[in-house]
């Protein structure tokens, strides 16, 4: 789970991590009292608060110019800023053609940094440990550092019982050059609650680009990103209740409601599958056929079938579907379940589309036999070669 | 012969009294595995299906049935604590079906697994089976036959997809093993095919990866270097958008390295023989191997 820059930032600044000086609105009738409440600042920046990165160089849906993060001289510019970002739609990189919703601002002080620095921490697969990396090279893309110059990140292995260890701060401050004692100190309490945020709420990413290093030699977090692991949310209500499901696909939030893992992407075909493996399978052989997915769906194996229903309710709402198909191979997912499922989301309507079914494991024959029976029109594929094949004739593509 | 398991392993199933553990258990028992008891705390004293002795904990089940697995099924919040159950109880191999497992939780079963002499399978895993043996898992009984192919895959449909393409073209199987899809995990990919390769009666490997993290190149880094037998390879996520986690915990296009192009080149460069397509599996495996 993602959540903004400025719920980052205020979970950093509750760890003690030092944090620049900002406040957030969520309405235009909130900009004066907040900005007075910030204080009067020689520079305002202005920051969309969405989901996807590249904010600085995006543009708005309605032809505003210049950007979702700006930096102005005057309170006034600052306000005016705010206040036509807000309600408006942030197109970006990472998240074209659609874009996402401004519902919040943050306006913050600005500091100059003297030097800019990289530190995360996140887990580290290959190891199986956490592991804190770190630069003085901080500021831009880390993908490109990694690519450009890996020798310029330090890494550190975190233990995950006994924790970060002191001498593992010492060491990395001193290669980061940061030589006075009070900074050492904000280095400290930054890597301190960085680490008890990634392990007592179950984070997969913190990760601050760039910790300033300030004019008066202290330093100070002006960006935050906080990413939460899927799996640890159900321990954690406060972290929930950071949830922007405006910033999501409005089909990934209604199938998320029913534990399933829904992605929307731009093809042709939509897929009702089981498990994430064979779910990218039929992606990937639809692909081979020069055949489009709509979408990414794992129903899980143990998915009860009103979720199996909403499940294909979902498909049967993208107005972009030529054509439908239902790739099973259960373990304890039933054909006769998916069948119900698919067959109660039609509501006894007639299904308009062409329809391609491949299943297999429990109770395959029944299931297929009940969709053959309601469903006239649907295809029947023993394997998932001549699924690729139904689904290409289907969809009237040429290979 | 077979990999970890075979018709003489004894199993505890941890959470067995729940709806997917009772379900699964009576499939495993009908296939012939030896359930020898049930774990589940508070239920300690009864039976499962009036059959299977229920303790209360692990170190009973050892004690009294001389369980030598674990297969867990308890729910995410206390499955990692059922994990380090079982190691404390000295159960030389635990796997865990169970997903949704935190990976804080994960990392210190990591930490414990160091300093023990216990294999994990798992967690997020379809289980292992054993053809005509055993079968500790959730995979459909009907699609396995017995044979001398090894399967190691990180999803689990995808390997019922593997296996029944397999047994459809009369290629049995010696033991399949679903690693599982989550990032922290036990026996990776290079461990299971070591295995393989040290096992008089597999003649074959197939192993089924996907986009995201380097398992698939380290285990081809093995195979380059240690494994004669043919060894012939999938991996999943070729259509994948970057940047999209597809549902596994590691499934996610982050940079070029953890593309499938970039993948399946290094799988190549190993001479492990890559299937085009997922439908092409096991004729890509019995091409390699010169089998029909």
């Amino acid at each position: 789970m993602k959540v903004h820059e400025y719920q980052a930032k205020a979970l950093l600044a509750a760890y003690d991590v030092p944090v620049e000086s900002g406040v957030v609105i969520f309405s235009p009738g909130e900009i004066e009292a907040a900005l007075d409440r910030l204080g009067p600042q020689p520079r305002y920046a202005v920051k969309a608060q969405i989901h996807a990165g590249g904010r600085g160089l995006g543009h708005f849906a309605d032809g505003f110019e210049g950007g979702g993060v700006r930096l102005v001289s005057d309170r006034k510019e600052a306000a005016r800023l705010a206040g036509r970002m807000l309600g408006n739609r942030l197109i970006t990189k990472q998240n074209e053609p659609h874009g996402a919703p401004v519902t919040a601002i943050w306006i913050a002080e600005v500091i100059e940094p003297q030097a800019q620095i990289y530190v995360s921490i996140l887990i580290d697969r290959a190891a199986q440990r956490p592991v804190l990396l770190a630069s003085r090279d901080g500021g831009g893309e880390i993908e490109d550092l990694a690519e450009r110059s890996p020798e310029k990140i330090f890494r550190e292995h975190i233990h995950p019982t006994f924790g970060l260890e002191e001498f593992q701060i010492r060491k990395l401050a001193f290669r980061l050059g940061l030589g006075e004692d009070v900074q050492r100190e904000d280095f400290a309490a930054t890597l301190r609650g960085m680490w008890r945020i990634l392990w007592e709420k179950d984070a997969s990413l913190v990760e601050i680009n760039p910790l300033a290093l300030t004019a008066a030699g202290r330093l100070v977090a002006i960006d935050g990103k906080i990413n939460f692991e899927d799996n640890g949310l159900f321990r954690h209500e406060d972290i929930r209740a950071l949830r922007d499901v405006q910033q999501e696909d409005p089909k990934e939030v209604w199938a998320s409601q029913f534990g399933l893992t829904y992605l929307a992407l731009d093809g042709t075909a939509a897929c009702l599958t089981n498990g994430a493996g064979l779910a990218m399978a039929t992606m990937d052989m639809l692909n081979a056929f020069g055949v489009r997915p709509a979408n990414f769906l794992d129903l899980g194996d143990n998915s009860p079938v009103e979720a199996i229903r909403e499940a294909f309710k979902i498909l049967l709402s993208d107005s972009q579907v030529e054509c439908l198909l239902i790739n099973i191979f259960g373990g304890a997912m039933k054909g006769t379940m998916v069948a119900e499922g698919v067959l109660g989301a039609l509501e006894g309507r007639k299904l308009e589309k062409p329809l391609v079914v491949r299943m297999e494991g429990a109770s395959a024959e029944e299931g297929r036999r009940m969709l053959r029976e309601a469903i006239p029109q649907a295809l029947f594929a023993e394997d998932l070669r001549s699924l690729g094949e139904l689904v290409r004739r289907a969809t009237g593509k040429k290979l | 012969m077979a990999i970890l398991v075979d018709e003489n392993t004894r199993i505890m199933v941890a959470g067995i009294t729940g709806k997917a553990a009772t379900f699964h258990s009576r499939h495993c028992l009908e296939y012939g595995a030896k359930i020898v008891a049930g774990l589940r705390p508070g239920k300690g004293g009864q039976k499962f299906d009036g059959a299977v002795p229920i303790y209360d904990t692990a170190r009973e089940a050892v004690d009294e049935q001389s369980a030598n697995a674990a297969l867990i099924f308890v729910p995410p919040a206390g499955a990692a604590d059922s994990i380090l159950e079982a190691i404390d109880a000295k159960i030389p191999l635990v796997v865990c079906i169970t997903e949704g497992i935190p990976s804080t939780d994960m990392l210190r079963v990591r930490e414990r697994l160091r300093e023990s002499a216990t294999t994990l399978i798992g967690p997020n895993s379809p289980g292992i089976i054993s053809p005509g043996k055993t079968k500790l898992g959730i995979m459909p009984s009907y699609i396995h036959r017995p044979g001398s192919v090894g399967v190691v895959s990180r999803s689990g449909t995808l390997t019922f997809e593997t296996v029944w393409q397999l047994t459809r073209r009369g290629i049995g199987q010696s033991t399949c093993v679903g690693i599982g899809g989550d990032g922290i995990h036990g026996l990776n990919h290079r461990d299971v095919i070591q295995l393989f390769n040290e096992d008089p009666e597999t003649e074959g490997i197939i192993m089924v990866g996907e986009i995201g993290g380097e398992e698939e190149e380290e285990a081809a880094d093995y195979v380059r270097r240690h494994v004669k037998k043919p060894v012939a390879a999938f991996i999943a996520g070729a259509s994948a958008p970057p940047g999209r986690r597809m549902g596994h915990a590691g499934a996610i296009v982050s940079g070029k390295k953890s593309g499938a192009a970039y993948k399946i080149a290094a799988l190549e460069a190993a001479g492990i023989a890559v299937a085009k397509n997922p439908g092409l599996i096991a004729e890509t495996y019995a091409e390699r191997a010169g089998v029909r």
